[in-house]
Formats: C-alpha cells, structure tokens, sequence
C-alpha cells in the first residue's frame, strides 16, 4: 500500500504539528499529511516545477503516513497539480507510488526553507512568517498573471 | 478477766433473777458464795461456762430448755414464751464487757416436758453517750475476744476447777496437763509462728499494695496537674485570642470607615472606573490579537500550499486542455459506461465495433478512469479553470485576503493596545498620586484583616473544643482517683502498717524463742509451784519432782518414788499445777505486752473453785488458801457447811464478798441437812441458808442472799 515517508529535515517542524506530542501553541498543521503537503507545494514553487532531487533522507520519527491520509479535498487538488505538471500528464497522477516518492522529494526540498525560516524568526512566530510567505506567493503569482 | 457482776435469771435452780455484784480492789479479792450441798452453787460455774462458751450441761441444744429453773417453768402456762439468762460483766486491761446468753422457749403442753426446741442467743451490751442496749453478736466479735481471754480448752483449768477437787483431781490434774501439753505444743506455738508470718507477709502485701496504689495517685494527680496546666494555658490563650479578635474587629471597621470616606471622592471614583474600563478594552485587544494570530494559524495550515502552485496553474491548464483533446479528459464517463459501450455491438458513433475501437475504448479507460484519477482530473480542471467559482486563484486570493486581514487586525490591536496602555499608565499614575492609593491600600488591609479575623475566629473554635476535650480529661482523671478511695493522709498509713510488720515480725521472733524457753520455764515454774505448794506443807518428808518431759510431777521420799497419794497430797498437786500455770500465763503476758500484743490481761484472772477442801487436812487448806489467793487477782469459793467451817478461819479475814445460796426444798429434804449445811456464821453473825419451800411441792430452788455480817 502506498505511503509518504516524512523527510528527516522536516524534524524541527514536528511540534507545529497539532497531533505531535509536545506541540507548540501556534501548532497550525492538523496532520502531518498536512505539513508534508504544505512542504510539498513550498519546494515545488522552490524548484520552479522542475523535478525534485531524488532519494531523500527518511525521518526515523515518525511512521510513513498512508496515501489515504492525503485524501482532503485542497490535499488531493496540490497533489494531482503538482503530479500533472511535473509529469506532464496523467503517468504520474496515475501511478500512486510514483506521486508518493515524488511528494517526499518535494516536502524535503520545501522542508529546507521551513527549516531556514523557523530558525530565523522562532517559534513564537513561525505560523506569522508562514502566512507572510503565502500572502508574498499569492501576490507573486497575481502579479504573473497579471503579466501574462 | 475478772468478774464484776454476774446476773442468772431463772437459770437451773436459781430461780428469779439473782444478782452478785464484785467489788473493784487493787489488790487480790476473794469471794465466797455459801449453800447447803444440792442448793445451786454449781450453778454459777455452769453459768459461767455456758455464757462464756455455751456450753450445754446436761442437755443439747434441742433441750436447753432444761437450763430454765423448774419453777419458773412449772409457773409458765402453756403457748407462753419462757427464757432463762445468765449476764456477766467482765473486767480486762482496763476495759468492761457485759455479755449476755439467752435460752429461749415455749411451752407446748401441759405435761413437764413439753417444751419446743430452745433458742440460744448471744449479745452484749453497746453503750453511747445517750443509752445502753444489748445487740447480737452477729459477725462473732465479742466470741472470738472471748475465746482469746479465757481459751475453752483452759477453762476448766484456769478458771472454773469443780467439784470435789479431790482423788478425782490427779485425773484432773492429768487433764490439766493435757490441756497445757496442747497450749504449749510446739505445733500450735509453730502454727502462732506461721500466723505471726502470714500476718507480716499480709501487712508487706498490704503496704505495697498501698505504695501501688499511691504510685497511680501519684501518677493521676501528676496527669490532673498537667491538664489543668494546659487548660489554663489554653484558656489564657483563648483570653488572649479573644482580644486580639475584637481588636482586629474595631481594626477593620475603623478600615472600612477610612474607604467608604474616601471612596466619596467622585472624581477618584471617575478616575478608577475610567482605569478600569480601558483596562477591560486592552485586554479586549489582546484577545482580538491573539485571535487574529489563531486565524492566520488556521489559514496557513489550511492552505495546502495553494499559493507557492498558483503560479503552474496555467501550465496544468494546457496539460489539461492537452488531454481533453485527446479525450482522456473530462472524465464525466463511468467505467460502466465504457464497458457497456465495448460491449455493445455498435460503437457510439453507430459504426460497428471493430478491434481498433475496442481498444481505443480500453486505452480511454486506463488513462483516464485508473485509479479514479480521472475524476480527481476533472476537478482539477475545474480548479485550474479561472473562470470557475472554486477557482484556485479564487481560493488563493481567499486565502491572501484571510491572512493579510488577520494580519492587519493583529497589527491594529497592537497600535491600539500601546495607546491604551498609555492611557492606563497617565491613569494609574493620577490613581496613585490621589488618595485613592490609600483607598487600593486601605482595601487591601481591609481583605487582609478580613482573613485574619476569620481565621482567629476558627483559632478560637479550635481553642474552646481543645478546651472542653481537657476539661472531659481532667473530670475523667478526678473520677478515677474518687473510685480509689485513698486516704489522703497515705503516709500515715504506710507507717502504721510498718509498725504492725515490725510487731509481727517480732512476734515470730518472740514465739520462735519461747518455744523452748516457755517449757524450761513452765518446768521452773511448775517445781517452784509445786515446792511452794507441795513440799513446804506435806509432813511426810515426800518431794514433788517435775519431769522435764513429761511436766508430770513424782512424788519421791527418800530417793524413791511414792506413788500411793493421799487425797490431800493429791489436791496440792492439782492446785500447785494452778498456781503455776497462773505464773506462767502472767510470764508470758507480761513478755507479749512489750511487744505491744495485748490479748487480754490474762494476769487478771479470776478462779471460781467449786468445794476445793473437800477431805483435806487443815494444814493442806490453809496451804491452798495461801497458794491461791496469792496467785490469783480473784477468787470466788463455792462452799458448803463444813468446808466453810473448815476454811472460815482463814477466809473470812481476806473476804470481800460474801453470798448465800438460799435453798428452798420440801421439809424432808431440809430435814436431812446437818446444822452447819442450814446456818452459815459470818463474822459473828449467822446466815439461814435452808428452808421448806414456800411454793409448796418437790420443786427444790435457791435465792441469792447477803450473808448476815458482810
């Protein structure tokens, strides 16, 4: 049964998971499906779209997560985007084991830059430079558009 | 134990209540009571017996109605009660005692001898200031002092010798002497010892039992002291408390007068409401800055990283629109659909179905409807399309729109915060520098005074319960030294049963040493007694010897024992074995007096001798005479015409008092009695002591008289 490995650089992150023992208070992840799906979309804007190094390191904290796990609406809408453009058709959004190891490589890569900004602005706000980063991506890409 | 009055009243032949008194001398007393043989002298040493020992002569106790006189008897009508008496006051160490023994019956019938079973009573006489009464000697006080001062088994002995004292006298003076052998045995003398042992042993008991006893008073009084210690220490602290308490009161009403003043003051009043509701609305923002925070949390975890993918958007678009065009998209076609329509015979563009269709419709189906990816496709497609209401740039654009506002909410209740703090700060510092300070000061005293007062309030309660416990404690303790009954003067007592230790202790001493000194001095005093009494009178040259064991004396002449005794030789043995035993028995009063044991005075002693000169010669009575009076306090003789005749000439100088047994007995009775058994001479005066009875009959009874001259 398919399953996504938690990357290791992913570790400092866990207690902003809300299901992590010993979570801080501005946890903002629900699950952990939640986190590696955010890091997933964060590396892949990180890589351009481009394919994600392969191979990353696997956190030993944590049990791989079932695919089923991935199953939320937005989840599903990230993945198959993601699965899509970088296959550039259905060859990887059709084979769950690929799109797996695929999301791995990519939450390692946008796990990366959580990593950076959590050691720059703290935990207390973490969640606020989060939402900066979003608010700057949602702006980008409007503005992209706006270009286009 | 001298005789000062005796009393018999219808007692044998005695009839009437007949009275002799004695009288009190210093120095020896010597009595005699005169009568014709049969009259009823008898009577008075069966009286003695009987009220000393209840003693029964001549009957049981089924019939002691015979001790009642004939007379009264016969006078006694039937269904009446009947009783006959003997009262005898005693004198000893100083002290009088009046017993009395009572026989009590009823006759039945008419004939002589009907008569129920007799009832025998002892009392004595109980004097108070006020009154005299005789009372029962129902726990057997007065019997056992009695047995003490004239033991049964030496009355006959010591005190009551009876008729005649003649041959019949060496059995009795065998008697005599077993009845010494027994009050002189070693065993009874052990026996003494062991009761002198116990006795000791029993004041030790009792002394530790005491000295115990005092340890736990002790020890009670000690625990009873503490306690009221604590009480008053509690109760002190109580008072104190109390004090504190009331202070602490008048303390928080002068507090609250001091805050309802100044609380008057409207505009601190206005100052503190304003403070408090800008405090009210910073923390209003801070709850509205913390909440704006939550919701970018919200956000960002809802995000699914919509933002970083907005950008591919377009791309997935084409790749999409590439595979609509390929028809592998939309995906709106169920694998039902697709197989129903290969199996069909016609495709859907109603040619028929060839291999290339088929296969067509089978590749269809693994691109797009693998997987239900197909489906997931389509609503990308929906979500990439910008056109659609759930566009991706929709929700992006949302979810920028929901940070950007939470964002600039947190930042405006920040600014807003800082300006309030501001206005508090200007606040507070008017607060401070205004009474109202004093007012926050004064309150907080107030809820501190307001605590304390509560809680010596409860010290309080706490105190009153731990006082009523110790007070429950100490009621409890003084019932427990109630309930043992110690005398408080302990010590007292302690001594006192030291003393009686001492003396038991020195009693067993005392008999363990007189055990062998009491019969070398018996002996001593029996020899000497019998040389006095015997040796110095006989005029045959004949000695008395003791023997040491046997303290049966032998008569010797000549060096050889004579054993055909004249009845006057025999008499001195017997009166000499008196004499003795007198001395003896004032030896060894005299050697229990120093250790403080008085038993009784047992030096004070009368003898009553019933016709003692009977047969003797006139040399052996004066010498009984001489023995007798000088050993004994008093000595009451019992005499009929021709012993009184005998012995009048050295009695009657010496007599105190002197009594007539009146007989009074039918003419041929009186008849038959020789002259000096009917008149009595008494220092020059003659006493009629028979005549014919004035009741008439065979009846034969006495009355007491003065002798003529007395």
């Amino acid at each position: 049964m398919a399953a996504v490995h938690l990357p290791a650089v992913l570790e400092p992150i866990l207690p902003f998971v809300r299901k992590t023992q010993g979570r801080k208070p501005n946890a903002c992840f629900e699950t952990y499906a939640h986190l590696v799906t955010f890091a997933a979309a964060l590396g892949f804007s990180v890589l351009e779209g481009s394919p994600p190094p392969t191979g990353a390191k696997r956190s030993s904290l944590i049990d791989p997560v079932a695919w089923e796990y991935f199953s939320g609406d937005r989840q599903q809408t990230t993945i198959q985007l993601i699965g899509l453009v970088a296959g550039g058709g259905t060859e990887i959004v059709n084979d769950p084991e690929r799109l797996c190891r695929m999301i791995e490589d990519l939450a390692a890569e946008g796990g990366k830059e959580l990593v950076k900004i959590h050691k720059n602005c703290g935990d207390a706000s973490f969640h606020l430079e989060l939402g900066e980063l979003l608010v700057n991506a949602a702006k980008e890409s409007q503005a992209e558009a706006a270009t286009i | 134990m001298l005789i000062r009055k005796i009393t018999l009243k219808h007692f044998l032949t005695l009839y009437g209540e007949q009275t002799i008194q004695f009288p009190e001398t210093s120095g020896h007393s010597t009595a005699v009571i005169l009568g014709p043989n049969n009259s009823g002298k008898s009577s008075f040493v069966k009286a003695l017996q009987f009220l000393l020992h209840a003693r029964l002569p001549g009957c049981n106790e089924d019939t002691a109605w015979l001790l009642i006189n004939n007379r009264h008897r016969e006078e006694t009508g039937v269904q009446a009660e009947i009783t006959a008496s003997v009262t005898a006051t005693f004198a000893f160490g100083g002290n009088e005692l009046t017993i009395r023994r009572t026989v009590r019956s009823r006759r039945t019938g008419a004939t002589e001898d009907s008569f129920g079973d007799a009832e025998i009573t002892f009392s004595y006489l109980q004097s108070t200031e006020t009154n005299s009464k005789f009372v029962a000697d129902s726990d057997h006080t007065i019997q056992r002092k009695i047995s003490v001062l004239c033991p049964d088994t030496l009355l006959e002995a010591f005190f009551f010798s009876g008729e005649p004292l003649d041959g019949k006298l060496l059995k009795g003076v065998q008697q005599v002497r077993e009845s010494l052998e027994e009050y002189l045995s070693i065993r009874q003398w052990r026996d003494a010892a062991e009761a002198a042992r116990e006795l000791r042993t029993h004041y030790a008991g009792e002394k530790q039992k005491l000295a115990q006893k005092h340890r736990e008073l002790d020890t009670i009084l000690r625990d009873e002291a503490n306690l009221q210690t604590r009480i008053d220490e509690k109760r002190r602290l109580k008072t104190q408390t109390d004090a504190t308490l009331i202070d602490m009161r008048e303390a928080l009403e002068e507090k609250q007068a001091a805050i309802l003043g100044i609380a008057n003051q409207n505009q601190m009043r206005a100052d503190v409401e304003e403070r408090d509701r800008l405090n009210l609305q910073l923390k209003t923002h801070e709850q509205s800055h913390e909440n704006a925070k939550g919701e970018i949390c919200e956000a960002v975890g809802r995000s699914a990283g919509y933002p970083f993918l907005l950008r591919f958007a377009g791309k997935a678009q084409k790749i999409l629109s590439r595979l609509q065009e390929e028809n592998v998209l939309p995906a709106d076609l169920s694998s039902g659909f697709v197989n129903r329509v290969v199996k069909m015979k016609k495709c859907i563009c109603k040619r028929d179905h060839t291999d290339e269709t088929r296969a067509a419709w089978h590749e269809y189906l693994e691109k797009a409807l693998r997987a239900d990816v197909g489906t997931k496709l389509a609503t990308l497609s929906a979500r990439v399309d910008p056109n659609a209401p759930n566009c991706l740039q929709r929700n992006v654009a949302e979810i920028a729109a929901q940070i950007i506002d939470a964002r600039d909410r947190a930042e405006a209740d920040i600014v807003a915060r800082h300006n309030l703090e501001g206005s508090i700060a200007v606040l507070t510092q008017r607060i401070q520098e205004s009474p109202i300070e004093e007012l926050r000061r004064l309150e907080i005293d107030r809820r501190k005074l307001d605590v304390s007062v509560k809680e010596t309030g409860k010290r309080i309660e706490t105190l009153e319960d731990e006082l009523k416990s110790l007070v429950a404690t100490l009621k409890k303790k003084k019932e427990e030294r109630a309930k043992m009954k110690i005398s408080p003067d302990v010590e007292r007592r302690v001594r006192e049963l030291e003393r009686y230790q001492t003396m038991a202790d020195g009693l067993a001493d005392f008999i363990d040493q007189a055990i062998e000194a009491l019969r070398r001095q018996f002996h001593k005093n029996l020899q000497e007694a019998m040389t006095e009494m015997y040796d110095e009178h006989v005029t045959d040259q004949t000695i008395a010897l003791i023997n040491h064991t046997t303290l049966l004396p032998t008569i010797m002449q000549n060096g050889r024992r004579v054993t055909n005794l004249g009845g006057g030789q025999s008499q001195l043995l017997g009166l000499g074995y008196i004499t003795a035993v007198a001395r003896l028995r004032n030896a060894l009063h005299e050697g229990m007096s120093q250790l403080g044991i008085r038993l009784g005075v047992v030096g004070e002693q009368a003898f009553v001798l019933d016709c003692p000169f009977s047969g003797m010669e006139q040399h052996y009575i004066e010498a009984a005479v001489k023995g007798l009076c000088s050993a004994a306090k008093q000595t009451v003789f019992l005499l009929h015409g021709s012993q009184w005749l005998a012995a009048r000439k050295l009695l009657e100088p010496v007599t105190k008092t002197a009594w007539g047994v009146h007989m009074h007995a039918p003419s041929a009775v009186i008849e038959k009695l020789k002259p000096e058994d009917r008149t009595y001479p008494f220092r020059g005066k003659d006493t009629v002591l028979a005549s014919v009875s004035r009741a008439g009959g065979e009846a034969i009874y006495s009355e007491l008289e003065p002798l003529k001259g007395a």
